[in-house]
């Protein structure tokens, strides 16, 4: 499920055997929680594979929590949060960041964007900010959400479907490296790409707001009888 | 893209039984050759000729009642493709009183329906064509058609961030 451009860089990941690096500090969203909704947290994967997760909390104060223990198997990485009973895998062979998580009886997605981050697994990026913003954990916001158009097809077909994006928006604001985590039927593909890379972001000021954030944006295409 | 769907449902309505016939008795039921004449009209796009022709084979002579209920959703295409809906949705009824497993009269009145705008009525024969050759390209297509002005389409989306 990618993109031309992401299919390039596959087939060139392919050749040239070199998944993703997991170890690092990373900002990332987690969605498909009906009732937690959609979470920003931070994601750090140590060399000793540890994982911890960081969320802000109501007082503003970071709050790392330690996870399972990362571990690869086979180009896909996985770890578990015990306390909500989510396990989480990964494709190492994308090249960002993200995969879906799993309870008993949920489903649901995660999407980075790597933070700069010198020392050590993301501390200093939560302690030093008393603005959101600056954590770079400030929602997003929409300038221009562009309309996918409804395959004529589609439509003489009475076909429905789902398709879920996820990607990286820069501190200009712009999309880019958009990659399909659900698609329900090709059809769907190009109508869903295109009014993506129409969209655009309110920009911010990378030095005091952080850089490139993860985001995923679903499109439900949905036929209602006239008649 | 009309006439493409109705010269599906017109052909081999019709059996071909008097061609080569050597015979010269008068034989009852001998109007076939109008009736085949009157579908190969109204399959090339003559529909006038073609349902003066019909009409001929029906009334002139004693067709079959097989031959008489393809005659009749020869009659209800032909009309249905002159844009008279009203007029050829009485003879798929009579088509389909004589013979309720003519899936091309079932079509036909599907598309008569659709022409007036009754979408829910042209689905319900369109089942009912589709359940009795559900791979016909002429279903296919009219369910496309009917689709296209019986479905508004939504797309709802949502950030997660």
């Amino acid at each position: 499920m990618l993109t031309l451009r992401d299919s390039l860089g596959q087939l060139q990941r392919t050749a040239d055997a070199i998944p993703l690096d997991p170890v690092g500090t990373w900002s990332c969203v987690l969605y498909g929680n009906p009732s937690l909704g959609d979470e920003r947290v931070l994601l750090s994967f140590a060399p000793d594979q540890s994982t911890r997760i960081a969320r802000r909390s109501r007082d503003g104060a970071p709050a790392w929590i330690s996870l399972s223990r990362w571990q690869i198997e086979g180009g896909l990485l996985s770890f578990a949060d015990a306390r909500s009973g989510r396990q989480f895998s990964a494709d190492l062979d994308r090249q960002t960041l993200g995969g879906e998580w799993r309870t008993l009886n949920l489903l649901g997605g995660w999407w980075c964007s790597a933070v700069d981050s010198a020392e050590g697994p993301g501390v200093d990026i939560l302690n030093d900010a008393s603005d959101p913003a600056a954590a770079g954990t400030a929602r997003l916001i929409p300038e221009v959400m562009a309309t996918p158009s409804f395959p004529i097809q589609a439509i003489r077909a009475a076909k429905e479907g789902r398709v879920v994006l996820c990607f990286v928006v820069r501190p200009s604001g712009e999309v880019y490296d958009p990659e399909f985590v659900e698609l329900s039927d090709e059809i769907f593909r190009a109508p869903s790409l295109d009014a993506l890379m129409r969209s655009r972001y309110k920009s911010w000021d990378s030095r005091t707001a952080g850089g490139p954030r993860p985001a995923c944006r679903s499109f439900i295409y949905r036929l209602d009888y006239v008649f | 893209m009309s006439r493409s769907i109705l010269i599906g449902l017109v052909w081999a309505s019709l059996p071909v039984l008097a061609w080569g016939q050597t015979d010269n008795r008068t034989i009852l039921g001998s109007g076939n050759e109008f009736l085949s004449a009157g579908s190969f009209a109204i399959r090339v796009g003559q529909y006038d000729e073609g349902i003066r022709l019909t009409e001929l084979g029906l009334t002139r002579y004693q067709p079959s009642t097989a031959d008489r209920a393809a005659a009749f959703s020869n009659l209800c295409a032909a009309h249905a493709a002159k844009g008279d809906p009203d007029t050829a949705i009485p003879y798929c009824d009579r088509s389909l009183d004589l013979s309720s497993n003519n899936w091309r009269a079932y079509s036909n009145r599907s598309y008569a329906y659709f022409l007036k705008g009754m979408y829910s009525e042209a689905t319900f024969d369109l089942d009912s064509a589709a359940a009795l050759n559900p791979d016909a390209r002429q279903v296919l297509q009219l369910r496309g058609m009917i689709n296209e002005r019986g479905l508004r389409p939504r797309v709802i989306m949502e950030d997660h961030q």
